[in-house]
């Protein structure tokens, strides 16, 4: 965090943007919570660094207008925007990799794949777009489902139905073992 | 080992969210960025600086003239040619929507002033003999303004224009006034224009029926072809066209009386639209529609007039942009939506827009239109729309299904009619296994995927060696539509998923795109979040473009 403060203020004064310490403390304070979203929505770090760089900009331009009121919840909010925008895209290029990859590790047990926290990973990525976001805001964010439906601009319903399905989805792909 | 899968979910979620560590670099690539974009305007606005300032000294030095603003305005009194008021117009011509359901929409359509109801139904508001244009709605939706020109027994105008006040709930008509371009405030206050004076001048009323409290005289040699309300920030945005044809947009503020040229130096904007959060969607030279909010700090004298925020579509300059607040509209019904959205008039087409830049065609041949975004149209809206996250009400009602469908792309007889009639064709030429017709409905370079080119002579070709793709294409045209609004021109695209993503793939109609083409590709649609199935593409000029599949 030292070093992101360091380089904030070294821009902010060389450019001479006015608040700019300011807005690297909201930087700085989300940043690493911004990402992990970005990066349990898309799999992949590099990505996640990038959508949630355009989601920052995104940010500045509407703290600039004068502040942002529940600043994590913008940014998650952003966040969320800028990944889905990315989802359809990345689905044919993931679909493609998997494909030419495979599943290299042999045969594996039920034990074995349910207690691995990669393979319920992997088959969350797996899951389409909505399911995967409902999911990840659910069980990790810890949001409600009202909050997360107002973070995903859907309905509560929505949210429901989507990780209800998600659920039922990872069931089968990873094990009837697990209810 | 666990053996529930929420704990299990948990478990690696928190397990894989630990192993990513936040670049220290993250932070210049945000700065760059904003510099990017901020460089990129300045730029911008440098060149087009240049070249106004040289155009304004040599050709149009009095194009920039301000207007004034006349405070307090002198009595206007109605004149002897406009109609009286006729408080006792008998009641009952106007819609009720079966008695109980809002209006959410008044439209000009074919010169009939029409109401559509949020439960779906649509009623005639006017039937007396007048040339109806432009209209208003309040946003109770309780009452509408329609600019009318009056004509006489027969049907000949009489070269007048009036602003009618309808009760959209007793029919009641009342003539309050000569003008043009009525528009209602939130607020319930309206304005409207006095076209017939030069200058013109834009008259502002606490109400339709009150005397005017505020007079905007614009600049000489300047027609108002538009006017906004922001409440908000209280300005009143207006289009004016000039004898050459050059549009500009204005926001004079109603307290202090300032008038600025939308952000004059960097582009040109015209057709502004305010919505209810106080975003203003401008169409800018050339074929954007932007989103953005104007600066307070323009009352001062400094900063940018328009802070542009996003562009959210893709539409032409000649296009007409109309508030319709928080709704959407889904088979045939006006419903609630999180974000503003705006209603786009091109060639009497009436779309609409959101902010996402989706767009949904909603009715042909219409002249003006308008919507009320009442409180209660579907789902609780914010006041403040881009502000990520809002905690519910206590007792908020869970939305209604059709609130998540809203990008349901419409019914088929909804499409622009050069589209329906190239569909109807090809599907009658598929069903009849009609060769020659549908080689001579392709365009001559038609896309197709068997043979991989763009040879309508090979396509028609490999349908011939394939005839069961008949039964994919006839089957396809009978299924809902997307628009790809990004294309030049807009594409209609069968199946409606290929645009609006599995999201769209609602229960009842998976059945209907697995008959089409096969469980095995819908599953693989679903799984992957991408369709790559066959589908086909028609322009909005009628001009079948291709039908593919793959990525």
């Amino acid at each position: 965090v030292s070093c992101v403060h360091e380089g904030v203020e070294a821009v902010a004064v060389s450019r001479g943007v006015e608040t700019a310490g300011d807005f690297a403390e909201v930087f700085a304070a989300h940043h690493p919570e911004a990402l992990r979203l970005a990066y349990l929505l898309l799999g992949d770090p590099y990505r996640a660094e990038d959508v949630v760089a355009d989601a920052f900009v995104k940010v500045y331009r509407r703290w600039r207008r004068g502040g942002i009121e529940q600043p994590r919840a913008y940014i998650r909010r952003a966040v969320v925007n800028e990944a889905n925008s990315r989802f359809r895209r990345l689905a044919v290029e993931r679909r493609e990799v998997e494909r030419r990859r495979g599943d290299d590790r042999g045969a594996r047990s039920a034990e074995d794949r349910i207690a691995d926290t990669d393979e319920v990973f992997r088959a969350l990525l797996q899951l389409p777009a909505r399911q995967r976001t409902a999911i990840v805001l659910r069980y990790w964010g810890d949001l409600s489902e009202a909050q997360t439906a107002r973070v995903m601009e859907v309905s509560l319903g929505t949210v429901k139905s989507s990780v209800s399905r998600g659920l039922d989805r990872l069931r089968s792909m990873i094990g009837q073992e697990v209810v | 080992v666990p053996a529930n899968i929420e704990e299990l979910v948990r478990r690696s979620l928190e397990a894989r969210a630990a192993d990513v560590e936040p670049s220290p670099r993250t932070f210049n690539r945000v700065q760059t960025r904003i510099r990017r974009e901020r460089t990129f305007r300045f730029a911008l606005a440098g060149v087009t600086a240049a070249a106004a300032v040289l155009a304004a000294a040599v050709m149009v030095p009095a194009a920039l003239t301000r207007p004034d603003v006349l405070f307090p305005p002198p009595a206007e009194q109605p004149g002897p040619d406009q109609a009286p008021p006729d408080p006792g117009a008998p009641p009952g011509t106007a819609p009720h929507c079966g008695g109980t359901a809002q209006v959410a929409a008044v439209l000009v359509q074919a010169g009939d002033v029409l109401a559509h109801c949020v439960n779906g139904t649509t009623s005639p508001v006017l039937t007396p003999p007048g040339i109806n244009r432009t209209v208003a709605v309040a946003m109770e939706g309780s009452a509408a303004l329609v600019e009318r020109g009056r004509v006489g027994p027969g049907g000949d105008p009489l070269g007048d224009v009036v602003i009618v006040h309808v009760d959209l709930e007793t029919g009641e008509e009342v003539v309050v006034g000569g003008g043009e371009l009525p528009a209602f405030a939130p607020d319930g206050r309206v304005a409207w224009v006095q076209q017939a004076v030069s200058p013109a001048r834009i008259e502002v009323r606490r109400d339709p029926f009150s005397e005017p409290d505020l007079e905007i005289t614009v600049a000489d040699d300047a027609q108002v072809r538009r006017l906004a309300w922001d409440t908000a920030d209280d300005y009143l945005l207006y289009e004016t066209v000039d004898d050459a044809g050059d549009s500009r947009v204005w926001a004079v503020g109603l307290g202090s009386g300032r008038h600025e040229l939308l952000e004059p130096h960097d582009r040109t904007y015209f057709s502004p639209a305010v919505g209810p959060d106080g975003t203003i969607a401008v169409l800018s030279a050339g074929t954007r529609l932007e989103l953005g909010f104007l600066d307070r700090s323009m009352l001062d004298g400094g900063g940018p007039a328009f802070e542009f925020l996003t562009e959210v579509g893709q539409v032409g300059d000649d296009h007409v942009l109309l508030p319709a607040g928080y709704v959407t509209r889904h088979d045939n019904r006006w419903v609630g939506a999180d974000r503003p959205s705006w209603l786009v008039i091109v060639d009497g087409e009436l779309s609409m827009i959101d902010a996402d830049g989706r767009t949904y065609f909603v009715a042909a041949d219409v002249e003006s239109a308008a919507v009320n975004p009442a409180a209660d149209l579907g789902q609780p809206r914010a006041a403040q729309p881009t502000e990520p996250e809002r905690e519910p009400a206590e007792h908020e009602p869970e939305p209604a299904e059709p609130a998540e469908r809203e990008a349901a792309t419409l019914e088929p007889q909804a499409l622009p009619h050069d589209v329906e009639v190239t569909r109807q064709r090809i599907h009658q030429a598929a069903r009849a296994r009609d060769f020659d017709a549908l080689r001579a409905l392709m365009a001559p370079e038609f896309t197709h995927s068997f043979g991989g080119g763009q040879d309508r002579d090979a396509a028609a070709a490999h349908l011939w060696e394939n005839p069961d793709l008949l039964d994919v294409i006839a089957g396809l045209l009978e299924l809902h539509f997307g628009i790809e609004s990004p294309a030049q021109p807009d594409m209609f695209v069968w199946p409606w998923v290929y645009v609006d993503g599995p999201e769209a793939l609602w229960p009842e109609f998976r059945d209907r795109l697995v008959a089409v083409i096969g469980e095995q590709q819908v599953a693989e649609f679903e799984a992957h979040g991408e369709y790559v199935g066959w589908r086909l593409g028609i322009q909005r000029d009628g001009t079948w473009r291709y039908f593919v599949a793959g990525d």
